[in-house]
């Protein structure tokens, strides 16, 4: 364990979006997208947030970022609070957080060339100027970060139409790297990529890390892309983080039923293991988050709930030894106490 | 017996920069039942494929340049459109990848699906309602008398996606098209749909062609696979050996590729490059220029699609023994084992 101050640390972050009312004729509803929320991120590693649509990790993650104020609950960065900074300082935290979005096809102006892409928050930032005279200058800060994300500086004077999707992602994470950041948020930078893509560009960020020390937070839905590149993993559902544990750790010896049910959803690229793999299917659909259910909102879907699972929230508290955090009034030790007794398993 | 034997099928789209080949020499046989995974990167061809056996392309610019598509005997290509349109729906049906822009958004599910029986079966309204209903609860729809008075926006992507396959075997097809099914699902519906699909296939044997980038999902439900490279086939072989023994440099770097197959951490095999212009395709084999063990002779001709081992083909002149070891080599290379 590390007693060194969190690069970022979220404390019971909450987020309530409102929707329906006015005009539309819905009901007006409290739909609880972040629901409390603890987790820290220490300076180099890796964290990965997994969960399906509609978990609320990407509210987390732009909660991270200030790019949405919380309604409860506060983000510290390097030990301070973002809440309470004015617009200046705000501006300087943001230099040391940067994002790269899943979509490189919306995330970049079409009408903007490279260049001027990827000199935008060296301009906002006031590293170089925004004038001709520091064409020179810009040009050359363009092309150092072009080539070291793969493209070649020549490229900057090209649109992202001219771009597949994989150098698109590229140009996105040279835009992210170019204040020289601490932290990057990574929101599914390669769910949108081919297979052969999505691994140019992982070996990208790995070598981004280690050259430079950077921290990630990477969102996905992909267990095995976490599998790969993330230190701790931190399992959401409906808003809140249900597991949290190192890595191997999370893949070995999950406790919470609702991560042993994700790993078994997972396909492995092995036929003969997929043949004898049993998996646990879920039952029935993801409830809406403007209706959470009562006590711990996986009960209604969880193979091993009991009574006190509908009425009591459960805690994230620790579990397996060091770093290993479960929320569940009664964690299982293996995918098989999830599983009914005869193997037949198969159909719904 | 084969229910659809697709022999050298070619087309191309043409377009005033030329024609694209999209499809050339594509040749392999469904039989009753069996499941065949059809893989490939954006821009293989796939797609493409799956249209051309359809015939729903638009001609022009589509063209077909030679082949033949029979199903169940019946030459596809020189049917008149109006029996085309019974085949369609009927013998073969097809799910796309997403079941928001494949159901019509003002009908409920339930007409929808009524609709498409009664194109196909000679039923009354009222048979054609329960037939519907029947469907829907086929699929683990529950309470589906209430849900097929349902739209499609007021159900979730999963329970779309169940609506859409429930319309697609409510005709009973021999064959079913399933283009990247799975794709827009998180990973638990997406679990729940392909037990669905297993189950329903084994219940009425019908054979079923799987497209899809995913090789997770190959391994799990595909008894043969066909690897798509530049509108050609370039190995085609039983899921076991392909996974284990790939003959060809590209299916075996698309496996490479995967991070689930590489140790953590470690630099994962990439292939170089990008999937080629199909207007500007490269001398000899399509996939040498981002082959790490390509010589010459690949630059040479275009190989062709020939048995390498029983039952195993590969379009590569390379020796599968020989190949194999470079691939270790360069697997061991990459991560070296402590």
């Amino acid at each position: 364990m590390t007693t060194n101050v969190p690069l970022l640390e979220v404390r019971d972050l909450r987020k309530v979006f409102h929707t329906g009312g006015g005009l539309t004729g819905q009901p007006r509803r409290q739909l609880h997208a972040v629901n409390g929320v603890d987790l820290a991120v220490q300076p180099g590693q890796t964290v990965g947030i997994v969960g399906e649509s509609g978990c609320g990790k990407s509210t987390l993650a732009r909660l991270m970022l200030g790019l949405y104020a919380p309604t409860a609950g506060e983000v510290l960065f390097e030990g301070a609070s973002i809440a309470g900074l004015s617009r200046r300082e705000l501006l300087s935290v943001r230099r040391n957080m940067q994002i790269v979005f899943q979509d490189p096809y919306s995330s970049l102006d079409p009408r903007m060339r490279l260049r001027d892409i990827i000199a935008e928050p060296l301009v906002t930032h006031g590293q170089v100027g925004r004038g001709r005279g520091s064409l020179g200058r810009r040009r050359e800060r363009v092309g150092e970060l072009l080539e070291a994300v793969g493209l070649s500086a020549d490229d900057q004077d090209r649109y992202p139409r001219e771009l597949s999707g994989g150098q698109r992602q590229r140009v996105g994470i040279a835009r992210a790297l170019a204040l020289d950041p601490k932290l990057l948020v990574l929101d599914e930078p390669v769910s949108a990529l081919d297979v052969s893509i999505q691994a140019q560009v992982i070996n990208l960020l790995a070598r981004m890390q280690r050259e430079r020390g950077l921290t990630y937070v990477f969102v996905t839905h992909d267990l095995s892309v976490l599998r790969h590149v993330a230190d701790y993993v931190a399992v959401m559902y409906l808003g809140r983080v249900v597991e949290f544990a190192p890595t191997e750790q999370l893949f070995k010896h999950a406790r919470h039923p609702y991560t042993l049910s994700l790993l078994s959803a997972v396909p492995v690229p092995d036929p003969a293991l997929e043949r004898r793999r049993r998996r646990i299917v879920l039952q029935g659909e993801l409830p809406s988050p403007d209706n959470l259910p009562s006590g711990c909102s996986f009960h209604t879907r969880c193979p091993v709930a009991r009574d006190l699972c509908s009425h009591e929230a459960p805690r994230l508290d620790p579990h397996n030894g060091p770093g290993h955090q479960a929320a569940c009034h009664f964690p299982v030790s293996s995918a098989e106490d999830l599983l009914p007794a005869d193997s037949s398993v198969r159909g719904l | 017996m084969a229910t659809l034997i697709v022999d050298e099928l070619s087309g191309g789209f043409r377009l005033p920069a030329g024609t694209v080949p999209a499809l050339d020499g594509v040749s392999f046989t469904l039989d009753e039942g069996e499941t065949i995974a059809l893989v490939g990167e954006s821009g293989s061809g796939k797609t493409a494929l799956i249209l051309a056996l359809m015939r729903l392309h638009p001609t022009p610019p589509f063209a077909y340049t030679g082949g033949r598509i029979a199903l169940e005997g019946r030459d596809l290509l020189t049917l008149p459109e109006r029996s085309m349109r019974q085949i369609r729906g009927g013998a073969i049906a097809t799910v796309f990848q997403d079941p928001m822009t494949s159901l019509n958004p003002v009908m409920t599910v339930g007409a929808q699906i009524a609709e498409a029986v009664r194109i196909h079966q000679k039923v009354g309204r009222e048979e054609s309602r329960r037939v519907a209903v029947n469907a829907l609860g086929e699929v683990g729809i529950a309470n589906p008398e209430a849900r097929a008075r349902a739209y499609p926006h007021q159900l979730s992507g999963g329970m779309r996606q169940r609506v859409a396959i429930a319309m697609a075997l409510a005709c009973r097809p021999k064959v079913l098209l399933a283009d990247e099914p799975t794709t827009a699902l998180d990973v638990t519906s997406q679990a729940q749909i392909v037990e669905l699909l297993k189950e329903l296939q084994h219940r009425h044997g019908t054979a079923v062609i799987l497209v899809t980038h995913d090789l997770g999902l190959v391994a799990q439900i595909a008894e043969r696979v066909l690897v798509m490279y530049a509108g050609r086939l370039v190995e085609t072989a039983g899921v076991d050996d392909l996974f284990a023994h790939p003959h060809m440099p590209y299916t075996w770097a698309l496996l490479q590729s995967m991070p689930s197959r590489a140790p953590r951490g470690a630099d994962l095999i990439t292939i170089p490059g990008q999937p080629p212009n199909l207007l500007h395709l490269p001398p000899g084999c399509s996939f040498s220029p981002r082959c790490p063990f390509a010589g010459d002779a690949c630059r040479a001709a275009v190989p062709s699609l020939a048995e390498r081992s029983p039952g195993h083909s590969a379009a590569c002149i390379l020796e599968p023994a020989d190949l194999s070891k470079r691939q270790r080599d360069l697997e061991t290379e990459v991560s070296p084992t402590p």
